[in-house]
Parts: structure tokens; C-alpha cells; sequence
């Protein structure tokens, strides 16, 4: 199979050159300039573990940033995951309804960010929004919750706005069920074997590969995820929905700090690594299914 | 033949890294000489002295911004007049926030605009890394110029003997509120802080919601309170005529946020949490709120059909703050951000344009906005039109007390804080002291 | 017979469960959008007091001041440019390294795979002002093929791990029996394996069409003039610092989701058209 390598080579070769163009010189700046002191206008001077040093120790809001993009990362990875192989699967059985749904469900997926945030902001908005009109409809008179700023329902609605990205994992999970192949099904159905049981012993344990890629796309884009917050709640009230992104943009471009804010950028990316390293080890990816 | 490719692969990837990041650090800062003289001869396409010198000009007025109309005219007049010798390349950008994140990334990456708006803490980046040229030049050379911004404006905007920006717009600010709510609850502006507090009551008890306020974005019609009744004692109004303050535990403040505490909390709408200046202005032009604290540009909207219903302008009446007090501040205005004395001067000359009797009547006429200089006076229709705009100016004679507004005052962090801060402090999740120690901890952070 | 009720009395639950979990995902889903859609064409202090009620009547001025304010035409064009080539560009490099990532064994390939991933993990305002001086560097600043070059590579580690967890579910037997019959490495790959991963390939695509259609920081950033800006930029016109008209707002919104809801819809057709003709495997 040596003549192969020639070929693995070829075909790497162009993904390598687009990672280092795109990639490269964000990672080299930002592992460089972690170690020093730099604002917009000003050069870089080396001050070592200083940065480090300062997010453990002496930064509330850092601690606090963290951990809610923990939470958010496990709530990520699970229930919605879960909510969009529940929903992929209802889909297989290709009722009526499903390609209707399946497009509605992606309609917020769709959007930009930007736009889904003031779509929220709108309809959350505590006097006009429809939600609120709608409760005030049943008879809850003067019924005027502030969904995104009061300390009680703040992280909730932030966790809620996520909810459509379950589609895509409903549209991944159906792509990986339309491969496999179809006389699995008849014969299965032949044994006597009913959906449920189908779903149950065929499907999922043939799905395992794309739940563990469904999974770590979820979790990690949790680590990416500020323009919903930034439209909507800027990370508060206090620091009550900050996430670790959003911090770190807000250090970058608000404090003007870009050597402190690409130190966190650092850790994110670390923490990151370790999190794909768990999920994959969970999940056993890398291996075909046989 | 395998192993070979593999490791030129590899090596060829230090390479291009190396070469990247030899590049990226040696565009950083303000080492940026050549690099930058090589983009501006790309830019001027010919290198012939015919040719028209290319300015490049980002800016936010476009779109709904309200200055948008009388952006539109400067550019287009301007063009009649120098467009054979100066091009302006204009970029649109919608949105503050897009601005000012894409003007601090140019600064940090050494590829400044020629044309700078220097608001929102932008020109604390270029006076701090001594990235744009300062006026003193032009000013000694062109005493009419000088004149028309008048000695005032250019000393906001100097710092130690030199001037960093032009000053576009005067900003006199009092309060507007509903005179027909007024009647109805029986008061009249209120002339001390506490007659103010009462009012609100009375409006309430007349059935009305007292004040549209806002706690996002930038907490704007919020922060006028606050500064206001900050800005009625002696020490207060010292410290709201300070730049940068580093503390902000100041007994004026904490008494000031105290009273903010009990608006949010008794005196507003309830959207008033999280609410950006849709918000407040629409409660505001809806006749669900009867006091606004906002700036002249506003008066337009009171007339605009689509937002404010017919005759909705008969009803608004403006005013000075308790203790007669309103704000006068100059804007921080335009900085030039070029490199080669050419595009320095084109600059000048462009921003000269603006900021002259001519682009301060248009700004005027087209954007309801305080002019530099007394020179120039609203033409009758616009009185006509706006009389409300004619009693700013009055206000702004013949109140006493003058601040300035927190966003002129402090770093950009700190703007940014608010819409976080005030929510703890509506729920009662921070006290007043608390919360000032807040302000001066995020304040510590700008660097 | 208590056996038979009580089983179609669970399936029975099952079946209502299910149709309350789907419409409640389908309300969520397309909700928020048809409410902004009524009351688009509602004044102001329509939208205040009767938010849901139906328009006191159809007033369009708040798409013609949209469409005056914006210019929607050549942002529409530019971001149908930028996804389809960088769609386009990401599968063909991503497609190539993904089938050899998942289906051979080399030396570094943990390695290489590690590094990838990588990109999954840098923060966007990180990337920020480096991404711009490479931009800058390569002289492709305020172009839309410096658009694409960079939106292909963000949707760079999205589309390796979804192309290779799909390639991971063809049998090895594909390229035995292909090498049997005498094909070469590429050929294999172009007539054999491509062919059955257009389901992998249309949910690759779909996600990098949208992160290239959706983008915002980075399409403002690395541009500078109307004839290279985006989509996502047109809606920012209607919410600057002082501006107050929500009727206009939603109407902007409007216009710039309807589109994408259409062109996905279409994309969708080709999908599904692969998924059927393309999964008769083995």
C-alpha cells in the first residue's frame, strides 16, 4: 500500500495550506502575545505568567464565565443532542409531516445569530413581547416578567434561545440513518422486530459515530457561541449569563486588553482540547462500524 | 519518496508560520511607515499629480442613524466643490459597535483611515500610541477656520498644548417630557431633585408611567439622569466635568445611584431593564412614559409620523434639570488618521468642509444639531418647524450648571458595564456602594 | 384483553407524546419569525398595544423604507457568491482529507487530526486582527474571494468531522473490491466513494452555506466597501445607536430571513434527492 502514501499526501495537502492560512498566524499571535502586556496601540511587552496567574486568582467574573459555559456545555451536549436524535428519529418514520418539519425546525438555524437575538429580544421584550401577551391573554392581568434581565429567568431564556440547534443535529443524524442500508430494515422487519425495537437495537448503536461528532460540535460550539448574548443580555444582569466568548471579546475590544484576553484564549483552546479528548474517548470515534 | 514529501510539507509549514508571524510583529505598533506608504500608493491609482487624492472615510451615519441626512448632504457638497481634487472613499458601517470594533482593530494593526470619528474612547487609542496628527498646524495657519470652532471646542479637545480632534457638534441636553401628563397630574418641572421625586409620584398617581429609562446598550437616557443629579453639588459637578475619573465611590455618586435605584425600581416602565433606545423612545413618543432625558436630535421624531402620532409634537415641551443644570459638552469630532503629508492635508481640508459654517448649517438644517459656532442660526422654516429645538437653545443659555455626559468622561469598559451593573442593582443584588466600587474596579481594568 | 388495552393505551401516550413534543418544537421553531412577520406590517404604536393582534391594515412603507435605506440588491448578491464558492471550496479540500483521514492509517495521523481540531477551538475575537493582516498580506482585503478563503476554513473542522464520520460508515469492501476490478486510488475515490456520501456531503454543505451566509464579524472586518459586504450587514443598518422604528426593523428582518429560508428550502430538494438515489448500498 505504499504507493498510497503518495496519494494521502496529495489529498491532505490542501486542507494543511488552508488550516495554516486561516489558522497559523491567529494561533502563533495568540499563544505569543498571551504572555505580554498589550493594548490597541501599543506594543507588546513580555511579562510571562502574569496573565495566567491573574484569571485564576484575581478575576470573578472569569470564574464566573467558566462556569457557565461548563453548564452550558454539558446542557449542550446532552439534552439537546438528545432532543434532536428524539426528533430525527420521529422524522425516519416519515409521516406526512416530515419534511414540513424539518424545514420549519431549521428556520432558526438559518438566520443569523444577530437576527435570532432581536427576534428573542422582541418577543421576550416584558411589555409588548408576545410571550408576555400571550400569558396576559389567560387572564394573567398585568403579567409583565422580564425574561432576559431578572436574576431568576436570565439564564433560562439564554439556554432557551439555544434550542434550535437541535436541528441540525436532527439533520446530521437523519443524513447518517439515510446510509444505512436497507435490507438491515427489511430483514429486521422480517424477524418480527417493531419500530421501537428497530430504533432501539439498529439505528442508534449505528449512529454512535455521528452522536459523538453531534456531540462535540454541540459541546464546542459552546465555546464559540456570543452573538445571541451579546444581542440580548450582554452577559447580565451582573454577570449572570457571561460566557466564556463573550468575555473575552469584551476584554479584547472593551478593556482594550488583547494580552489578557488572548491568555483566556489560550486556556479556552486548552480546555477545549481536553473536552474533544473526553467526548472521543467516550464515544469511540475513529472507528468504522463493524 | 513519501517520507521526502512529508517532511517539505512540514518544513515548508514553519516557513510560511515563520514568515507570518515576522510579518505580524513587525506591522504592529507604529512601525508602520512603509507598509502603510505602500497601501496609499496602491490606493492612488496613478501616481500622476492630476489625479484626486483618496481619502478613506468609515462611517456609522448611515442607515437610521439620525445623523444620517446631514452625512449625506456634507459628502455630497463637498464632492461639488473638491471633488476633482479630493476623493472621499466612504465605507458604511451601520452600526457604533461595528465601528468602533473595526477602528480599533485598523489602529492595531497600524492601517488607520485617513478620516477618524474620535468618539467612544477611539481617540484615547490614537493620543495614546500617537497615531494621528494633531490640528495645531492648521489651526496656526487658518485663523477663519479657527474662528468657526470657536476657542471653546478646541480646548475640549486638547490635551497637553495639542489639539487630537475637531470638534463637529455641541451637545446641549435637558430633558423633554409630556406637557399634557403634566397638566393632568398638576406639577410643573420640577426645580430641585426632590420636587423632581415627586412629581413622579404625582404623574403615578395620575395614572401615568414617569420616566422612559433604559439599562442597555449603553444605559443612555439612564446615565443623563445620573449625571445630572451628580452634577447638582459643588463636588459633583467637578467630578462630572473630570475625564477619566479613577474613583467612582464618591458620596455624590452613591447618593446618584441611590436615587437611580428607586426610579428603576418605582418610576419607569417595566421593559425599562435591558431596554435599548428603541425602547425608551418609543415609550417615550407612545405617550406611555411622560419624561425622557435626551438630546435635541430626538425633536424630529416627534413630528415623524411613523413614530408619534399626529400632533404628538404640540405636546412635548423641554427642560432644564433640577437646580437649573443641563449638559454642554462638545463632541469629540473628527482626528486624521493618514500617514503621508498629502493625505494629512487633503484630510484637514475635508474635515475643514465639515466642521465649517457651511457643514455646521447642514448639520443643523438636516440633523437637529447644536452648532460650534453662533455664526450660525437656524433659517426660519426650521424654527418654524422645530420651535422645540429653539427653546434647546434657550435652555442651554439660560441654565447655570453645565456637565458633561458619562460616556465623554470615562474608558469604553465602563460604558460597557452599565447594562450589567444596573439590573444588580434594581433587584437589590447590590447596594449603591457596591456597585460604585464596581465602576471603579472595571475602570481599573482599561488598559 | 387487559394486556391488549393496556398496551394500546401506552402506544396511544407514546403517539400523544410525540405530537406534543413535535408541535411544541414547530411552534418554537417558527413562532418568533411569524410574529415578526405579522407585525411588520404594523405601525409603531400598533406594535406597542396590540402586539398580537392582525395588522389594522397591510401597510408595505415598511419595506419600501427598508429597501431605500439598505442596499439590499448587492448584498444579495455578494453573499450567494460567497456561499456557494466557499461552500464549494471547503468540500472539495475537506472531502479529499476527510476520506483519507477516516479510511487509511498513516503516520501523524493523530497528529495532523489533533492540530485540526484546533480550529474548532480558537475564539472568533481572537482571530480577529491577525486573520485581518493575513488578509491584508495576501492582498485580498475588501474581496469576496478573501471572504471565501476564510469562510472555508472556518467551517473547516464542522465538515472533517461530519465527512468523516460518514465515510466511517462504508464498508472497507468498497475499496477491496474496487482495487479488485483494477481502479487507482483517485479513480476509486471519484467513481466509487463519492457517489454513496452525497447525504454526508449535503449535510456538510447546508452547514458551511449557512456559516457563510450568516457570518457578520469577520464580513465586516476583512471588507470595506458595499460592493464586497454581506447580507448579515443590512440589518445592522436598522438598529444603530439612536434609532427607534421597529415597524422598519421588522421588515428588514423579514427581507433578509426569507431568502435564506428559500434558498435552503431549495437546497433541501437537492439533498433529499441525494439521500434517496445515493443510499442503495451494498
Amino acid at each position: 500500500m505504499s504507493k498510497n502514501k503518495g496519494y494521502i499526501s496529495l489529498f491532505l495537502l490542501p486542507t494543511i495550506v488552508l488550516f495554516l492560512i486561516v489558522y497559523a498566524v491567529s494561533l502563533v499571535v495568540l499563544v505569543g502575545t498571551s504572555f505580554t502586556e498589550w493594548s490597541t496601540g501599543t506594543k507588546p511587552i513580555f511579562i510571562g505568567i502574569e496573565n495566567y496567574v491573574k484569571m485564576f486568582t484575581d478575576d470573578s467574573d472569569f470564574r464566573r464565565s467558566l462556569l457557565n459555559t461548563g453548564i452550558w456545555i454539558l446542557l449542550q451536549s446532552t439534552i439537546h443532542v438528545l432532543i434532536g436524535v428524539v426528533f430525527a428519529l420521529i422524522l425516519n418514520m416519515k409521516q406526512f409531516y416530515w419534511k414540513f418539519a424539518r424545514t420549519v425546525y431549521m428556520v432558526p438555524n438559518i438566520i443569523s445569530g444577530a437576527a435570532v437575538g432581536m427576534l428573542f429580544l422582541c418577543i421576550l421584550n416584558p411589555e409588548f413581547g408576545a410571550v408576555n401577551s400571550i400569558i396576559r391573554l389567560f387572564g394573567v392581568s398585568d403579567f409583565s416578567q422580564n425574561w432576559f434581565m431578572d436574576y431568576g429567568t436570565s439564564f433560562l431564556s439564554v439556554t432557551m434561545t439555544w434550542l434550535p440547534y437541535a436541528a441540525i443535529v436532527s439533520m446530521l443524524v437523519l443524513a447518517e440513518i439515510a446510509a444505512i442500508s436497507e435490507s438491515l430494515f427489511e430483514s429486521a422487519r422480517i424477524d418480527g422486530a417493531n419500530e421501537f425495537q428497530i430504533n432501539l437495537h439498529i439505528i442508534i448503536p449505528m449512529l454512535r459515530n455521528i452522536i459523538g461528532t453531534c456531540v462535540i460540535l454541540a459541546g464546542t460550539s459552546m465555546l464559540q457561541k456570543l452573538d445571541i448574548i451579546m444581542m440580548t443580555t450582554g452577559g447580565g444582569p451582573g454577570n449572570v449569563t457571561l460566557n466564556l466568548p463573550m468575555y473575552i471579546y469584551r476584554t479584547a475590544l472593551m478593556d482594550n486588553n488583547f494580552g489578557y484576553s488572548n491568555a483566556i484564549g489560550v486556556f479556552l483552546i486548552i480546555f477545549g482540547i481536553a473536552l474533544v479528548m473526553i467526548y472521543r474517548g467516550i464515544f469511540k470515534i475513529g472507528k468504522t462500524n463493524e | 519518496m513519501n517520507k521526502s514529501i512529508i517532511k517539505s510539507c512540514l518544513s515548508m509549514t514553519m516557513v510560511v508560520a515563520m514568515t507570518a508571524s515576522l510579518i505580524a510583529c513587525g506591522t504592529n505598533g507604529t512601525s508602520t511607515d512603509t507598509k502603510a506608504a505602500d497601501t496609499q500608493v496602491a490606493d492612488t491609482t496613478k501616481v500622476e499629480t492630476k489625479a484626486p487624492v483618496k481619502l478613506t472615510y468609515p462611517t456609522y451615519r448611515v442607515g437610521t442613524h439620525a445623523s444620517a441626512a446631514f452625512e449625506k448632504e456634507q459628502l455630497a457638497k463637498f464632492n461639488e466643490k473638491f471633488g476633482k481634487e479630493i476623493e472621499v472613499v466612504v465605507e458604511e458601517i451601520p452600526s457604533d459597535t461595528a465601528y468602533n470594533d473595526k477602528l480599533k482593530i485598523l489602529a492595531a494593526s497600524g492601517d488607520l483611515p485617513d478620516v477618524v470619528m474620535g468618539k467612544n474612547g477611539i481617540n484615547e487609542i490614537l493620543i495614546k500610541g500617537n497615531l494621528a496628527t494633531p490640528f495645531n498646524e492648521y489651526m496656526d495657519k487658518d485663523a477663519e477656520w479657527k474662528s468657526e470652532i470657536g476657542d471653546a471646542a478646541l480646548a475640549s479637545n486638547t490635551r497637553d498644548g495639542k489639539i487630537w480632534s475637531i470638534s463637529d457638534q455641541k451637545q446641549i441636553v435637558g430633558y423633554f417630557y409630556n406637557k399634557e401628563m403634566f397638566e393632568k397630574a398638576g406639577i410643573k418641572p420640577a426645580e430641585t431633585w426632590d420636587e423632581f421625586m415627586t412629581n413622579c409620584d404625582k404623574l403615578k398617581a395620575a395614572g401615568f408611567t414617569p420616566l422612559a429609562m433604559m439599562t442597555g446598550e449603553n444605559a443612555w437616557t439612564t446615565n443623563l439622569l445620573l449625571a445630572a443629579i451628580v452634577g447638582s453639588s459643588d463636588a459633583g459637578n467637578k467630578f462630572m466635568n473630570t475625564l477619566h475619573p479613577t474613583s467612582f465611590e464618591t458620596p455624590e455618586m452613591v447618593a446618584g445611584l441611590k436615587q437611580i435605584q428607586v426610579m428603576l425600581q418605582k418610576y419607569t416602565t417595566k421593559d425599562a431593564l435591558g431596554a435599548v433606545y428603541a425602547n425608551a423612545a418609543n415609550n417615550f413618543c407612545q405617550s406611555k412614559a411622560a419624561i425622557i432625558a435626551n438630546g435635541p436630535w430626538m425633536i424630529g421624531d416627534f413630528s415623524d409620523k411613523t413614530k408619534s402620532p399626529e400632533g404628538f409634537d404640540k405636546k412635548v415641551g423641554i427642560s432644564t434639570y433640577p437646580g437649573n443644570g443641563s449638559f454642554s459638552t462638545y463632541e469629540v469630532g473628527y482626528m486624521i488618521g493618514s500617514k503621508t503629508q498629502e493625505a494629512k492635508d487633503a484630510a484637514a481640508k475635508f474635515i475643514k468642509y465639515k466642521t465649517s459654517i457651511e457643514g455646521q448649517s447642514i448639520a443643523l438644517e438636516l440633523g437637529n444639531v447644536n452648532p460650534l459656532s453662533d455664526k450660525v442660526q437656524p433659517s426660519d422654516a426650521f424654527k418654524q418647524k422645530y420651535p422645540l429645538f429653539v427653546e434647546t437653545i434657550n435652555v442651554g443659555n439660560k441654565s447655570t450648571l453645565n456637565y458633561q455626559v458619562f460616556d465623554s468622561l470615562v474608558f469604553p469598559n465602563v460604558t460597557d458595564a452599565w447594562k450589567s451593573l444596573y439590573p444588580e442593582l434594581a433587584f437589590d443584588k447590590a447596594t449603591a456602594e457596591e456597585i460604585a466600587k464596581k465602576l471603579t474596579d472595571t475602570s481599573a481594568k482599561n488598559k | 384483553m387487559n394486556g391488549v388495552i393496556g398496551l394500546k393505551g401506552l402506544k396511544l401516550l407514546v403517539s400523544i407524546l410525540k405530537y406534543i413534543f413535535l408541535l411544541s418544537i414547530i411552534i418554537l421553531s417558527i413562532g418568533p419569525f411569524l410574529w415578526v412577520f405579522i407585525s411588520s406590517f404594523k405601525t409603531n404604536s400598533e406594535i406597542l398595544t396590540f402586539s398580537i393582534g392582525w395588522p389594522e391594515s397591510f401597510r408595505f412603507s415598511n419595506y419600501l423604507m427598508a429597501f431605500k435605506i439598505a442596499p439590499l440588491a448587492q448584498f444579495y448578491l455578494n453573499s450567494v457568491i460567497v456561499a456557494i464558492f466557499g461552500t464549494a471550496l471547503n468540500l472539495i479540500v475537506l472531502g479529499m482529507s476527510a476520506y483519507v483521514i477516516s479510511r487509511f492509517d498513516f503516520k501523524f495521523k493523530k497528529l495532523l487530526m489533533a492540530i485540526f481540531s484546533l480550529s474548532l477551538l480558537i475564539p472568533g475575537a481572537a482571530m480577529l486582527q491577525p486573520l485581518y493582516m493575513t488578509v491584508n498580506t495576501l492582498g485580498l482585503y475588501d474581496k469576496l474571494i478573501g471572504l471565501v478563503l476564510v469562510y472555508a476554513g472556518f467551517g473547516l473542522p464542522a465538515s472533517l468531522y461530519i465527512l468523516s464520520s460518514y465515510f466511517l460508515t462504508i464498508p472497507k469492501e468498497m475499496e477491496e473490491s474496487a482495487n479488485l476490478d483494477g481502479a487507482g486510488f483517485i479513480r476509486t475515490f471519484v467513481e466509487i466513494i463519492l457517489p454513496i456520501s452525497k447525504p454526508g456531503f449535503g449535510a456538510a454543505a447546508v452547514l458551511q452555506f449557512l456559516l457563510c451566509w450568516n457570518e457578520l464579524q469577520f464580513a465586516i472586518t476583512l471588507t470595506t466597501g458595499n460592493k464586497s459586504r454581506t447580507l448579515p450587514l443590512a440589518l445592522y443598518y436598522f438598529k444603530s445607536q439612536f434609532a427607534s422604528d421597529y415597524g422598519v426593523m421588522f421588515a428588514a428582518t423579514v427581507i433578509v430571513i426569507i431568502p435564506s429560508i428559500v434558498v435552503y428550502v431549495l437546497l433541501q430538494k437537492q439533498v433529499v434527492s441525494g439521500l434517496t438515489a445515493g443510499a442503495v448500498k451494498g
